[in-house]
C-alpha cells in the first residue's frame, strides 16, 4: 500500500479538520517537540529526532491523580481527574515506538498504572522510518532498526519515488485507515533502504560485565567525573519512567500530582533518616546504566533504552551513555578486531 | 600553544604541585569537548582547548569526588576565571587550593591566576551573546505582553534543573527547590510552579551571576534565562557600580549592609 506525500497532508489534515488530536515533530526557534498540530505544514520530518520525545503523551510530566476539597459541612470531596483524551501521534520514529512497548511492562508489573494504561489505550502511533541519523543514534546496537514496527500502529517508509509505503500493524490502525482509505494506493514501491547506524557496541557483553563489575568498579567513579547531575538525560529519554507523587494545595483544595522524576538528582534516593545509598555522581550514573542494560533486562527480557542518543546529543557536559557503553564493551570490540 | 599547556599541566602533575587537573578532552559532540580530570601525566595527550571547550569547569572544583583527589589545577578562561573569583568571594573555595592557568583571549582578565598561556583561542566564550537589545525591546512592551512572552517561554521548563547543575555559582548543598518542609517552590513544572522556581533562581544570582550563559546552553528546551539574568546584572552593575568576579576582597553587594545604603525603593 502507497500514500502520497500530498495525500499524507490531506490525510492528517483530515485528522485535525475532524477535531482529533495529532501531534507531531515540530521544530520551534531553538528546540524541537512532538506538538499539537494545527496544519501538516508544521511537521518536520527532516528532523533526526525532536529534542523532547513523545513520552509525555503517554506519561505526562505532570498530572492531577485527584483533587480535593473541603465542603461547608467540613466534609472532603475527592474527585478523580477527567480520562486523558487520545492522541493521534504523526511522525514518531522506530526507535521510540518500542519505548512504548518497553514502557507498558513497567506500568503493568505489578500495578495497573491506569494514568500510562488509559493514554496507552487511546493513543495511535504513525511512524515513519528514519532515512538518515547522527553520530549519537545506536539503535542497531540495542535490536532495534530503521525498518523495526514494534510499537506503531502504521508504519511509513519513504520510498524511492519519494512516495510512502504503509504498513498496518494493529487493529488500532486498520480502524484509523478504513475511514480514510481513499487516500491510499494498493501498489507498491521500494522503500529507500536505510542501515542506520553502525553496531557501537555488544549489548550481552554489556550485561554480563555489568553483573560481573556492579559493585564500586573504578571505572564508575572516573568515567563519571563530567556528569553534574541534571535531569536532562532522563526527562528526555523515551524510556526513562520514573516519578513522584507530591501534594499540592492549601486548607481548601488542593491536588495530588504525578510528576517525572530523575535517579540522576541527588536528592532521589535520600531516606527520611538523611541517608542517601546513592550518595556520589558515580552511583547515580551507574544506577542509570545497570537499569537499562541489566535491572530492566533481567525483568523483562530486553534492553530498557532504544538507542534515539537523546541523552547524549543534549547532555550539556557530554558525559555520554555512548562512551561509557563502548568503555565497557572495548576488551571486546579488539578481540574483533583482531 | 596546546603543547605548551600539556607540557605545563605535566610538569605541575609531576612536581606534584597538584594532584588532579580539570581541563577538557575530545568527546562525543563535536560541538562540545567533554570536562576530564587528569590525574596521571599519561593522560597528557586527551588534554585539549579550542573553541568548543565551553563547559564552565570551575563546577568541577566543588565536586566532592574531584575535591577528594587533592590539589587541584584548572584551565580557566575569563568567564571561569570570574566564576573562581566569585566562589572565593563567596568563601567557597581558597586561592590556595586551586592553582589556575588562565587563558588569555585578549579581554581584561581578572588578575587571580597563578599563569597564563595563550591558546591562539580568541574567543572566551562563543556563546556570550549580548541580551540588551532584547531586554530593551521587552521592557517598552506592556507588562501584560511580557506576561504573555514569559508564560509562553516558561510553560516550556520540565524541571530538569540543568540550568541549576551548570551554573558555577549554585552551589547550595540541598536547593531551595528540593526543600519540602515546607514545600517553599511547588515541584510541579506546571506554570506556576515554573514561574516560581525560575524567578527564584535568578534573583538568588542576582549580583552573583558572573553572565557566563551556561544555564540558558543547558536548558534542553531553549528558554532564555539570560533575559532574566542580564536584566538584574544590569541593575546590580547600575545600582552599585559592581560587577562579581574581579576582586576577591570586594563584598557581593546584596551580602552587605551599610547605614547610609539608599532606602528609597521602600515606599
Ligand atoms: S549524564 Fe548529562 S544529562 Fe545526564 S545527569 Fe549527567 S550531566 Fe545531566
Ligand atoms: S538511554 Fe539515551 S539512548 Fe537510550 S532510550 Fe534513553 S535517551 Fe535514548
Ligand atoms: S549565566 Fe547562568 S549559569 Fe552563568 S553564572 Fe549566571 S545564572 Fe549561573
Ligand atoms: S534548564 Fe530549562 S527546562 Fe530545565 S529547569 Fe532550568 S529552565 Fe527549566
Amino acid at each position: 500500500m502507497l500514500i502520497t506525500l500530498n495525500n499524507l497532508k490531506t490525510f492528517i489534515e483530515t485528522f485535525i479538520k475532524d477535531g482529533r488530536s495529532v501531534v507531531g515533530p515540530v521544530k520551534e526557534d531553538n528546540y524541537s517537540l512532538y506538538k499539537p498540530l494545527k496544519s501538516f505544514d508544521e511537521v518536520n520530518l527532516s528532523l533526526i529526532y525532536p529534542t523532547k520525545s513523545t513520552k509525555e503523551y503517554f506519561f505526562a510530566d505532570n498530572e492531577s491523580i485527584l483533587t480535593y476539597s473541603w465542603t461547608e459541612k467540613n466534609k472532603i470531596n475527592i474527585t478523580d481527574p477527567k480520562d486523558p483524551e487520545g492522541v493521534v501521534i504523526f511522525g514518531v520514529r522506530p526507535c521510540e515506538a518500542v519505548s512504548y512497548p518497553i514502557m507498558d511492562k513497567v506500568f503493568t508489573w505489578d500495578y495497573n498504572d491506569e494514568f500510562y494504561l488509559k493514554r496507552r489505550e487511546k493513543n495511535i502511533i504513525i511512524s515513519v522510518a528514519c532515512e538518515k541519523c547522527d553520530e549519537f543514534c545506536f539503535c542497531t546496537s540495542v535490536g532495534i532498526t530503521p525498518q523495526t514496527t514494534e510499537g506503531s500502529d502504521i508504519f511509513l517508509q519513504k520510498t524511492l519515488e519519494g512516495n510512502y509505503s504503509v504498513q498496518v500493524l494493529t487493529e488500532k490502525g486498520k480502524t484509523l485507515l478504513t475511514s480514510l482509505s481513499s487516500f491510499i494506493e494498493d501498489r507498491d514501491e521500494k522503500p529507500i533502504d536505510y542501515k542506520g547506524p553502525d553496531k557501537k557496541f555488544d549489548i550481552t557483553q554489556i550485561r554480563s560485565w555489568l553483573e560481573s563489575h556492579w559493585d564500586e568498579h573504578p571505572i564508575w567513579a572516573k568515567i563519571t567525573l563530567p556528569c553534574i547531575g541534571c535531569g536532562v538525560c532522563t526527562y528526555l529519554c523515551p524510556t526513562c519512567h520514573c516519578f513522584d507523587i507530591v501534594d499540592e494545595g492549601n486548607l481548601k483544595d488542593g491536588c495530588r500530582c504525578k510528576n517525572w522524576d530523575a535517579c540522576q538528582f541527588a536528592m532521589f534516593t535520600v531516606h527520611a533518616s538523611g541517608h542517601n545509598p546513592r550518595d556520589t555522581q558515580s552511583k547515580r550514573f551507574r544506577q542509570r546504566v545497570a537499569h537499562k542494560f541489566d535491572y530492566y533486562p533481567d525483568k523483562f527480557g530486553r534492553t530498557l533504552c532504544v538507542g534515539c542518543g537523546r541523552c547524549i546529543r543534549h547532555c550539556p557536559t557530554d558525559m555520554s551513555l555512548l562512551n561509557v557503553l563502548i568503555t565497557i564493551d572495548k576488551p571486546i570490540i579488539k578481540l574483533l578486531n583482531r | 600553544m596546546i603543547d605548551k599547556l600539556r607540557q605545563r599541566v605535566k610538569e605541575l602533575l609531576e612536581s606534584k604541585a597538584i594532584s588532579v587537573f580539570i581541563g577538557y578532552e575530545k568527546g562525543d559532540n563535536p560541538q562540545l569537548a567533554r570536562p576530564i580530570m587528569i590525574t596521571s601525566p599519561d593522560e597528557m595527550d586527551k588534554l585539549i582547548y579550542d573553541d568548543t571547550c565551553i563547559v564552565m569547569l570551575s563546577k568541577y572544583l566543588l565536586k566532592p569526588e574531584v575535591k577528594a583527589l587533592g590539589r587541584r589545577g584548572i584551565v580557566a578562561s575569563y568567564s571561569n576565571l570570574r566564576a573562581i573569583t566569585g566562589l572565593i568571594q563567596e568563601h567557597q573555595i581558597t586561592r590556595e587550593e586551586v592553582y589556575i592557568i588562565a587563558i588569555s583571549t585578549g579581554e581584561r582578565l581578572p588578575e587571580y591566576y597563578d599563569e597564563v598561556i595563550d591558546t591562539g583561542c580568541k574567543t572566551d566564550n562563543p556563546r556570550l551573546t549580548t541580551q540588551d537589545e532584547t531586554i530593551a525591546k521587552l521592557l517598552k512592551k506592556s507588562p501584560a505582553e511580557r506576561w504573555d512572552f514569559w508564560r509562553k517561554e516558561l510553560e516550556k521548563c520540565i524541571k530538569c534543573y540543568a540550568c541549576r547543575q551548570i551554573c558555577p555559582l549554585c552551589y547550595c548543598n540541598r536547593c531551595i527547590a528540593d526543600k519540602n518542609q515546607p514545600q517553599w517552590i511547588l515541584t510541579s513544572p506546571h506554570l506556576k510552579g515554573n514561574f516560581a522556581w525560575n524567578v527564584i533562581r535568578a534573583y538568588h544570582l542576582a549580583g552573583r551571576c558572573i553572565d557566563c550563559g551556561e544555564c540558558e546552553r543547558a536548558c534542553p528546551v531553549n528558554i532564555p534565562l539570560m533575559l532574566l539574568n542580564k536584566m538584574l546584572y544590569n541593575n546590580i552593575k547600575t545600582n552599585f557600580g559592581y560587577e562579581v568576579g574581579f576582586n576577591p576582597n570586594v563584598p557581593p553587594p546584596l551580602a552587605t549592609y551599610h547605614p547610609e545604603d539608599k532606602e528609597n525603593f521602600i515606599i
